[in-house]
């Protein structure tokens, strides 16, 4: 229960629980505390948020919390909707597989068709899109495009180590992988345009190695997309 | 049923989820890797893995506010391993001094969590707080300063240090050490 003396002593409970009180404050208190579960409780509330207190730098935040840049919203909608439309497409790619599965030779004509039709409008097609799974930070998308020496990859990359370099590469239909070429990591996100020697058609997996040969990046490609 | 995934399925849900915590989860990545590029990168990412494991979101064992944050943990942690960085705080001030260690994204949380707490109190609890807390300025200065009797200032270090605990308590702060 709260009782007049809790109420007067009160004030001096922040003060303790910063262990700057006057050693006659902190007599009576103490004395009081002996009774009194409630301040004890109270104290002991405020001395783990005092104890807190030494972590922050409260200069840091003189102008106020920072706030986003209004641009962000905009972007994590917009990246989320780019992941949405990456999974619905992977879903109808899978559900392609499996209709190829079970009629494989209408489907090796279809395809051929198909590829006929890709690399016959160039580089003024939309092009595939594929989003990257984020792996240790490295995020990235590609824009493939068919092209007349091969495909088109339109990357854009972030969270690569700064100076390191890496190959881009497409493995073919057949297994076989082909450079698209080589690039530096760069601090900040990066966009290139590199040309792998391998119809769009026929592409299958993109993926990026490092400088030890380790895959940082890796997705397959919708067959015949 | 998950309740992130109806969430986040939809542009107006992933703007309502931005709109509540998005500023502090850049708050707390900014703090915590220096750099407002990468900041707005981590926010971005915690997004993207948070709409990924929609379906392991249980709104049973806590708010989504405490689960993005778990999110923005890791995320903090990749982002400074992937440019392998030094450790923050060992350097005292200012921008650039990112994190690698788990405990140090620990500590930089709870840093955060207080300065974000420091914040939200009036400015006559803050600045009674940082006069008498971190300038270590004793009670009769700072009663002579504002113009007020001491036991004014004592009250205002109570109810500053209430306040804060609230408000620490909203942040997902919990002191069960």
């Amino acid at each position: 229960m709260t009782s007049d003396a809790c109420r007067e002593l009160r004030a001096t409970l922040g003060a303790v629980a910063l262990g700057g009180a006057d050693p006659a404050e902190a007599l009576a208190l103490r004395a009081h505390l002996d009774g009194c579960a409630e301040c004890r409780a109270e104290l002991r509330e405020l001395t783990s948020v005092a104890a807190a207190l030494p972590f922050a730098d409260p200069s840091r935040d003189a102008g106020g919390l920072a706030q986003p840049p209004p641009a962000l919203g905009t972007h994590v909608v917009g990246r989320l909707s780019d992941e949405r439309t990456a999974r619905r497409a992977a879903r109808r790619a899978r559900m392609r597989r499996r209709v190829a599965a079970a009629a494989a030779t209408a489907v090796a004509i279809a395809a051929a068709v198909v590829a006929f039709v890709l690399v016959v409008p160039g580089s003024s097609s939309p092009g595939t899109r594929i989003v990257f799974a984020s792996r240790s930070g490295v995020s990235a998308a590609a824009t493939l495009r068919a092209g007349a020496a091969g495909t088109q990859v339109a990357f854009h990359v972030s969270g690569l180590h700064d100076g390191d370099y890496y190959w881009l590469w497409l493995t073919g239909a057949d297994g076989d992988r082909i450079a698209a070429g080589t690039f530096r990591g760069t601090a900040a996100p990066a966009n290139l345009v590199m040309t792998a020697a391998v119809p769009l058609a026929d592409a299958r997996r993109i993926w990026v190695t490092d400088g030890h040969n380790q895959v940082v990046l890796d997705e397959r490609l919708p067959a015949a997309a | 049923m998950d309740t992130a995934r109806p969430v986040l399925a939809n542009d107006d849900g992933v703007r309502a989820v931005y709109a509540a915590h998005g500023p502090e989860l850049y708050r707390f990545a900014l703090r915590s890797l220096g750099d407002r590029g990468l900041a707005e990168e981590a926010v971005q990412e915690t997004f993207v893995r948070a709409w990924q494991a929609a379906n392991r979101f249980d709104d049973a064992l806590g708010s989504l506010r405490t689960w993005l944050f778990a999110i923005v943990r890791n995320v903090v942690i990749d982002l400074s391993r992937a440019r392998a960085v030094r450790p923050a705080l060992a350097s005292g001030s200012g921008m650039n001094e990112p994190i690698v260690l788990d405990d140090d994204v620990e500590r930089v949380l709870i840093a955060w969590q207080v300065e974000e707490a420091l914040q939200k109190l009036s400015a006559e609890h803050r600045d009674a707080l940082v006069e008498v807390h971190y300038r270590a300025r004793p009670y009769h200065d700072v009663a002579r300063e504002l113009g007020v009797p001491v036991g004014t200032v004592k009250s205002r270090v109570y109810y500053a240090l209430k306040a804060m605990r609230l408000a620490l308590e909203e942040l997902g702060w919990s002191d069960d050490v």
